[in-house]
């Protein structure tokens, strides 16, 4: 049963990979070199390592919210980008319920509030929603 | 902001861009990149599509290149534009596999400072996918930092 407070089990990756980085810029169709060529990160002082897409990191609260409720149907994910997460750091999504109702018969919504932390920081914050079958 | 909160005060220079379309197109997320969505997103491959990949077919259904839209924006990608907010809803079921319709509008832009960045525009623009007949599967909305450095020499 999901309650209001309820945590959900965390979510983490013990390295983000560069290698996924360059087949999601083919992907997004994406030109952007900071998120591919391991040199421009560095020469433009913004990392040591290519730098994630926000697509990326997006991804790895819905992740979390996915495997939290497997039977459930995303319906809505926002998130805000607070900072980067680079290649080769560890990364920890977590999140609690905040509400629940009724969605049409046979089913209850859930709304979650979400983060991920990357290198000590909260890099993304975010919410999701979640129908349930009940 | 709204469009009419863009409307107050001095005009915008992005002013005439808020409801105008974003050129668009269609787009069909291939099984194989729906596997490769999965594996790149760090998530177990299955026939439903990740739902990141909604992001993905808006993007590539633009009927522009990345490069083009922030063009259109006034905006050069060496400038460094960056995403800071996205939000993805799923009115309906997101396919692989299915032609899907990409139009998008321009909703809000207003100008912002920060120690950062200095001078820049906050764009909101909104993405639909749909198949040819129906209702939107998926709306796709962010928020762009398009950086105004050159507006300030």
């Amino acid at each position: 049963m999901t309650e209001v407070g309820q945590e959900l089990p965390d979510w983490t990756l013990d390295e983000v990979d560069a290698e996924r980085m360059k087949v999601l810029a083919l992907l997004l169709a994406d030109p952007n070199p900071l998120h591919f060529d391991p040199a421009v990160a560095p020469r433009l002082g913004i990392a040591e390592r290519p730098v994630a897409q926000g697509p990326a990191t997006m991804a790895m609260l819905a992740n979390l919210v996915r495997a939290a409720f497997p039977q459930g149907r995303l319906t809505r994910l926002h998130v805000r980008l607070r900072g980067s997460v680079v290649a080769g750091q560890s990364v920890r999504a977590g999140g609690r319920v905040v509400e629940r109702g009724p969605h049409g018969p046979g089913a209850e919504k859930v709304r979650c509030e979400l983060s991920l932390e990357a290198g000590g920081r909260t890099v993304l914050q975010g919410e999701a929603e979640v129908v349930l079958p009940v | 902001m709204s469009a009419a909160t863009a409307a107050r005060g001095p005009a915008h220079p992005l002013a005439h861009l808020v409801g105008t379309p974003i050129p668009g197109g269609s787009w069909r997320l291939a099984d194989h990149e729906n596997w490769l969505g999965h594996d790149a997103l760090y998530s177990t491959p299955e026939q439903a599509p990740h739902p990141v990949m909604a992001f993905v077919a808006a993007q590539r259904g633009l009927g522009v290149t990345v490069a083009e839209l922030f063009a259109l924006w006034g905006t050069d990608m060496a400038d460094g534009p960056m995403l800071t907010e996205s939000s993805l809803e799923f009115p309906g079921e997101f396919r692989a596999g299915v032609d899907y319709e990409v139009s998008g509008t321009v909703e809000s832009v207003q100008r912002k400072s920060g120690r950062t960045m200095g001078e820049f525009d906050l764009l909101t623009a909104r993405f639909e996918l749909a198949e040819r007949v129906g209702a939107p599967v998926a709306v796709v909305r962010n928020v762009y930092a398009l950086p105004r450095r050159a507006e300030q020499r």
